[in-house]
């Protein structure tokens, strides 16, 4: 049950491509028309509005403009695809019927478009628990004239809450504590990353005790000539097979301890 | 019921059909297949973090980097130290640009760590390089990034992705369109020859581009898709479970890169 939101980010405004066929042609998937949803909270409520229909084998492009009007300043759009109805209103994040695939996951083209160039990545959102946390190394700070570097922590979680959590960005090596911010639950974060004061060769880490997020890696020059966007793995995708999980408790574990000494 | 069906179905697509394989020596380190690029108009990047420091292993540690033609055959392998828990920024350009004579201005590497950390062994896993290229496309002032996305190979070069006893179609969820100019890069992580059909289908199914390529192993091939009629959709046929492919994509003389 997938939602597909819609980013925003400095210098440029999001616009979110959905798909209404399978990725793959081998696991079962419903093939009809499907309704485009949008979902937002007000921060006590969800709520959801139908937008239109998509034909089957078709795509729909829905830019932050479109739903701009939709939907309280500042709050995360959240688009959805489904064979069922969703309610308009909910306490919690509504359950979508519609199409999952594995390999791969159905994804939609989440992209941002300054004035000059878009950039995108093919995405997904699913709550997390509201008792998780966030580990990432970040290697994608660049450095030359007018470029300027951001964090997005994307979160999405089943109560309509905007829980406030502290996120601490850290130094690996010296494991000194650079910056701490504030982020929100159930929404897109930016947090710049320029002021922190890292130079080349230091390894930013950033952590979120209180709360779970993709963390999008976001770097423009020239007001939004040029961008670039990618996002860090969790940490269990370091290993392969085996117990990965467990190695990601093992690295949030160890990586948790050593920097609380310095918090 | 109808869950027990939707099995039975799914069976002959799932069953001895593993994405990836599991290396044989529980010690080995495994790498995704990256794809470099590098002539006037590209330069690659690596972003190399030292995967045993993470895990809290103390020390000087090493990786190795393998390169592999367009073809899939290697010609370079070097020892690489890692500097702890400090960014690293590979140059693979710089690398490449040291050799006397480079078979191809695009290729494959992998990159293995020496260092396979005990809590790793412990929980019978294996050490994975999936991490973070970035391209420069002419001297642009910022590079573009992507992760690796699959455990392609392991350090004896066994190569570990899957084989498919039909063929499977992976349809790429993304609006190519006419405006802009593309390169689909695919690679076969996989141990035999890859028939692989590449057609681009327009949303009322018209074909604007059929191609049919046989792929070798650890070979990655490019697809150029340029004056698209309309917008369309990129289809890829093959016995790989999973063909995802990496996309560049051009416009004003800048490029964006993403994975499937």
């Amino acid at each position: 049950m997938s939602y597909f939101p819609i980013l925003k980010a400095p210098h440029c405004t999001g616009q979110t491509t959905l798909y209404n066929f399978s990725p793959n042609n081998w696991e079962s998937t419903y093939k009809g028309s499907q309704s485009i949803n949008l979902s937002y909270t007000d921060g006590f409520f969800w709520h959801s509005m139908v937008l239109g229909e998509l034909a089957y084998g078709d795509c729909q492009v829905v830019k932050y403009q479109d739903v701009k009007n939709l939907i309280p300043d500042n709050a995360l759009p959240l688009l959805s695809l489904t064979q069922n109805k969703i309610d308009k209103t909910s306490k919690e994040l509504p359950q979508l019927v519609s199409n999952q695939t594995n390999v791969p996951q159905h994804r939609s083209t989440l992209g941002l478009t300054s004035q000059y160039t878009t950039t995108s990545y093919q995405g997904e959102l699913d709550p997390f628990p509201i008792k998780a946390s966030l580990l990432t190394f970040s290697p994608f700070l660049q450095f030359s004239d007018k470029v300027e570097n951001f964090v997005l922590l994307l979160n999405l979680e089943k109560q309509a809450d905007n829980r406030e959590v502290k996120v601490e960005i850290f130094d690996a090596n010296t494991k000194i504590l650079k910056c701490e911010k504030t982020a929100l639950s159930n929404n897109i974060n930016t947090i710049s990353l320029d002021d922190c004061g890292f130079l080349k060769n230091d390894l930013p880490v950033v952590i979120c005790r209180e709360m779970a997020a993709i963390p999008l890696y976001f770097s423009c020059v020239n007001d939004g000539e040029f961008l670039s966007l990618e996002h860090t793995h969790p940490p269990a995708s370091l290993v392969v097979h085996g117990a990965r999980f467990g190695a990601q408790k093992y690295l949030k574990d160890y990586w948790f301890s050593q920097l609380k000494k310095n918090a | 019921m109808h869950n027990l069906l939707g099995k039975v179905k799914k069976s002959p697509w799932v069953v001895g059909q593993t994405l990836t394989k599991k290396p044989r020596n529980s010690q080995a380190a495994i790498s995704d297949l990256f794809i470099w690029r590098y002539n006037k108009n590209w330069n690659t990047y690596f972003e190399l973090l030292d995967l045993a420091g993470l895990f809290g292993e103390k020390g000087q540690h090493q990786a190795d980097i393998i390169f592999f033609n367009n073809k899939g055959e290697k010609f370079h392998q070097q020892s690489i130290k890692l500097n702890e828990l400090c960014r690293q920024v590979l140059n693979i350009s710089k690398l490449l640009s040291a050799l006397k004579q480079l078979p191809s201005d695009c290729g494959t590497f992998c990159i293995f760590h020496k260092e396979i950390p005990n809590s790793v062994l412990k929980l019978q896993s294996f050490i994975a390089e999936r991490g973070y290229i970035s391209y420069q496309y002419k001297n642009a002032p910022l590079r573009s990034y992507v992760h690796g996305n699959l455990d392609a190979i392991d350090d004896s070069l066994t190569p570990l992705g899957g084989s498919s006893f039909f063929n499977r179609q992976y349809n790429l969820q993304y609006l190519l369109m006419p405006d802009k100019n593309y390169e689909v890069a695919l690679i076969n992580a996989s141990s035999t020859n890859k028939k692989i059909k590449f057609k681009i289908v327009e949303f009322d199914n018209n074909f604007q581009i059929k191609e049919t390529i046989t792929l070798k192993s650890k070979q990655v091939f490019v697809l150029p898709i340029q004056n698209l009629s309309n917008p369309s959709r990129l289809i890829i046929e093959s016995k790989m479970i999973m063909a995802r492919p990496v996309v560049f994509c051009f416009g004003d003389n800048k490029m964006d890169v993403f994975h499937g």
